[in-house]
């Protein structure tokens, strides 16, 4: 068998991943990382050319290890908010959806948080856009400070924040939401505005009937019930999750049932 | 040895029904067997044990909550031989409490509940969420009703809605301000009629209390009926509910 050139190798896809770092002034660190199923037939020619790859600028590792960067970055792009390092609001419908399923498997709750800055438009009218991304980016690491290595911090839009709690039954996520909104409150800003948060938390239980969308609408409403009431507070979902909290009314045949048998004795 | 306490809930859904007056003095009875019984004023915004009982609490849960006050130091011994927890009346922000409160009381009793055999509370009426919440923490739910429509009607809901909410299904009933045994009966196996055939459980019955002028007078003299009129009907009623009450096994 004659030998195979290096791009034939590399293109075999289903034998070969790379871990390569061979751009620009880095290229004498070229790896390359072959997965276990490169035939020996394949790893003997790979071994006669490694230190062509390494000793000669080779076109085709730069533009591998090029695509695999963008990859990563593309990647990052896609779950990572740009302003402030967190999880972007795609990452977390993705993982809610996963925690939610988890819950079910397990058994085990998970909680989640919407936090919402209260007076930020305010601050932003007087600071400045700079400064105010700056603000979001200081609360996005209190978050992140705050939060336990499990949780997921996410920015949900313009100042408001969703973090998703594996595992965790509301009431230490009550705990950790009051340490947080001490925190921002906590915060220096730099002029007479004051910034709290309001935080709402809803529990989603082994029981719950909450579709995603229901579990986030009624952490959402948690949190609007914090505001209403007087802001920098935390409020908890009145509604115990997926369980029918308007009271079910007792029906008419019941009531006839109540009242007429007793008026007959 | 520490002994586990039996927790139990006294609630009635609609207001009035004798709910504090039962409590207080089936306190009192069991105290009487030796029983070593705590109350809480869960009648958070409106409670008023401590008017019935005659005495002035300087501090209360409220001060346990938003206080840095122990829950030890909110205990009063009462002239009945049972230790009684107050709440605060017409504090407003007592009435209105977020989830994390409700949890503090329960932390709070749930830390001094070690050594007593009964815990009793006091429930107010409605069926709040902190109502709800406290019978889903009592392991025995007692339901107090009496002959009017609207309290039997308001227990009932009370029952369906614990029963829905949290799968419960077992409730023990008081029927109070009856006219005699037979009526009391008689209100207890309607209700429990209804309860088999629309929610498919049994009702227990704990127990009547009939109603005399010695009720109403031990309650004008702030005083327990238990001391006031110990022979009286209602108090050998109350007697009797408590000897079936020392039979309950802890769970």
């Amino acid at each position: 068998m004659p030998p195979k050139t290096l791009s034939e190798i590399l293109t075999k896809n289903e034998a070969i991943s790379l871990l390569l770092n061979a751009k620009g002034g880095m290229k004498e660190t070229a790896i390359i990382a072959l997965t276990k199923n490169l035939s020996p037939h394949d790893q003997e020619t790979l071994n006669t050319l490694r230190h062509l790859v390494i000793d000669f600028d080779d076109d085709l590792i730069k533009k591998i290890a090029e695509l695999h960067d963008e990859n990563i970055q593309l990647k990052s792009l896609a779950l990572i908010d740009n302003l402030t390092g967190l999880f972007n609001t795609r990452f977390f419908l993705q993982n809610l959806e996963t925690e939610m399923a988890r819950t079910k498997r397990t058994g085990h709750s998970c909680s989640l948080m919407i936090v919402d800055l209260d007076n930020f438009k305010l601050l932003n009218d007087t600071i400045g856009h700079v400064a105010g991304d700056k603000f979001l980016c200081e609360v996005g690491n209190i978050l992140r400070e705050n939060a336990r290595k499990t949780d997921m911090v996410c920015r949900y839009g313009g100042d408001e924040f969703a973090i998703i709690m594996p595992a965790t039954e509301l009431h230490p996520a009550i705990r950790i939401a009051n340490r947080m909104n001490d925190a921002i409150t906590r915060i220096p800003t730099p002029e007479v505005v004051v910034i709290t948060s309001s935080i709402g938390i809803a529990e989603y239980k082994a029981s719950s009937l909450y579709k995603t969308d229901e579990f986030i609408k009624a952490a959402d409403s948690a949190m609007y019930t914090a505001k209403k009431s007087g802001k920098n507070r935390v409020s908890v979902s009145s509604e115990p999750a997926g369980v029918k909290t308007q009271p079910v009314a007792v029906t008419i045949e019941e009531k006839e049932a109540l009242v007429k048998g007793l008026k007959k004795k | 040895m520490s002994k586990t306490p039996l927790i139990a809930s006294i609630s009635s859904g609609k207001g009035g029904v004798g709910k504090t007056f039962i409590t207080v003095n089936l306190a009192a009875c069991l105290a009487r067997k030796r029983k070593k019984v705590l109350v809480v004023d869960c009648d958070l915004g409106l409670s008023n044990i401590d008017i019935m009982l005659g005495i002035n609490p300087k501090l209360t849960l409220k001060d346990v909550i938003f206080g840095d006050v122990n829950v030890d130091d909110v205990l009063i011994t009462t002239k009945g031989g049972f230790d009684f927890v107050p709440a605060s009346s017409g504090a407003k922000e007592m009435a209105q409490l977020l989830y994390e409160n409700i949890e503090t009381i329960k932390n709070a009793i749930a830390n001094i509940a070690e050594g007593y055999d009964y815990v009793l509370l006091d429930i107010g009426a409605g069926i709040s969420e902190t109502v709800l919440q406290f019978n889903l923490f009592a392991s025995r739910n007692i339901i107090v009703l009496n002959r009017e429509l609207t309290s039997l009607t308001d227990a009932y809901a009370m029952i369906k809605v614990i029963y829905q909410m949290f799968g419960r299904n077992s409730f023990d009933i008081i029927v109070n301000s009856a006219r005699d045994e037979e009526e009391g009966k008689k209100i207890f196996n309607h209700i429990d009629a209804i309860c088999g055939k629309f929610l498919g459980f049994p009702l227990h019955f704990l127990g009547h209390i009939v109603y005399d002028d010695s009720v109403q007078h031990s309650i004008m003299k702030q005083q327990l009926l238990m001391q006031v009129s110990p022979g009286s009907i209602p108090a050998r009623n109350c007697v009797r509910i408590a000897d079936v009450m020392t039979r309950w096994k802890a769970s």
